[in-house]
């Protein structure tokens, strides 16, 4: 019998699902990600989404309750996180598997900018560093970077408020 | 199932990021008949409570015509009134106002919003195109209806 996991990774532009046998090691997750992701499963490690730490696949074993998680491989145990917005800077160090949104929470919370209006702050998002689209809030953060580049910068903008009216 | 429209349909409730969302409780399909999708999508009221709004996709020609995309009482099946509609920030007020008929959602990707005072083209990176899927306009609805926890501290 077979389950289908939701996996994000390293080399990975999206989530996407897989089917693996129930029962198997979890270390079948790093293999399948990896083989999709192009890299080698060795050095890879298994997270689950915005969870703090990695997951042991020495002792792991893939069971019913794993296909209500989001998961995440990928050779980085830690990204390095800038953030600027307007003459400030703040950076701390995040799992990959974090999403956009855990990113912005801190941001825009007590340990990061200072001084930001709070009228604004639910209009706030997360963009590349020097670009202006944002960037999906449910992304995790391993998606933009590679194991031989693990800084990632990006800047606090202000969301567009479409309106049709000109 | 002959029509593509519902085989595309389809498609995309099976998709991986639909699916992620349903995963994370971000939303959840309350009924699909085809034309018409019901979804309902988390949110966090400006007081911090939590909470759930119905949308209502009409479907049809999905995905070469874009969705037509009411705010929902999926009890009474009618849209809902303005004075029960989503609060906040300034970009929630607007995306949820209620402005014309057939009532629906003031966005980019919207089939009546996408052509008042040229929205779509001024908002690309929020029109709707065949190329998008149900999932773009889920994680759209959940981002306005959850920006709320932002101000609150709560994420």
């Amino acid at each position: 019998m077979s389950i289908e996991l939701l996996v994000e990774g390293e080399g990975l532009a999206d989530v996407e699902v897989i089917r693996l046998p129930l029962g198997s090691a979890a270390r079948e997750i790093v293999i399948a990600v990896a083989k999709k992701g192009g890299f080698s499963a060795d050095e890879a490690v298994l997270f689950l989404e915005d969870a703090d730490e990695p997951v042991d696949i020495a002792v792991a074993v893939i069971e019913e309750a794993h296909a209500g998680r989001i998961h995440h491989v990928h050779r980085l145990r830690q990204v390095e996180v800038e953030v600027f917005y307007k003459e400030q800077r703040i950076e701390r160090r995040f799992r990959p598997a974090a999403r956009v949104q855990r990113v912005l929470d801190w941001a825009v919370g007590p340990e990061g900018f200072k001084g930001i209006d709070p009228v604004i702050v639910p209009e706030l998002e997360l963009a590349l560093h020097g670009t202006t689209k944002a960037l999906p809030k449910n992304a995790h953060i391993g998606r933009y970077v590679q194991h031989h580049q693990p800084h990632l910068k990006l800047d606090l903008i202000r969301g567009v408020i479409p309106n049709g009216c000109p | 199932m002959s029509d593509p429209a519902q085989s595309a349909v389809t498609a995309d409730l099976a998709s991986a990021r639909f699916r992620a969302g349903v995963t994370r409780k971000q939303w959840r399909v309350i009924s699909y008949e085809h034309p018409i999708l019901v979804v309902g999508v988390a949110a966090v009221e400006p007081d911090n409570a939590t909470s759930e709004y119905a949308l209502r996709f009409e479907l049809t020609g999905f995905p070469g015509t874009a969705p037509e995309v009411l705010i929902w009482d999926a009890v009474v099946k009618a849209h809902l009134p303005a004075n029960r509609r989503p609060k906040g920030s300034a970009r929630v007020v607007e995306a949820f106002k209620d402005w014309t008929a057939p009532h629906p959602v003031y966005r980019p990707w919207e089939r009546t919003s996408a052509t008042h005072n040229n929205f779509a083209q001024t908002f690309p990176d929020l029109a709707w195109h065949a190329k998008r899927d149900l999932a773009f306009i889920m994680e759209d609805l959940h981002g306005l209806l959850s920006s709320n926890a932002a101000r609150c501290g709560t994420g």
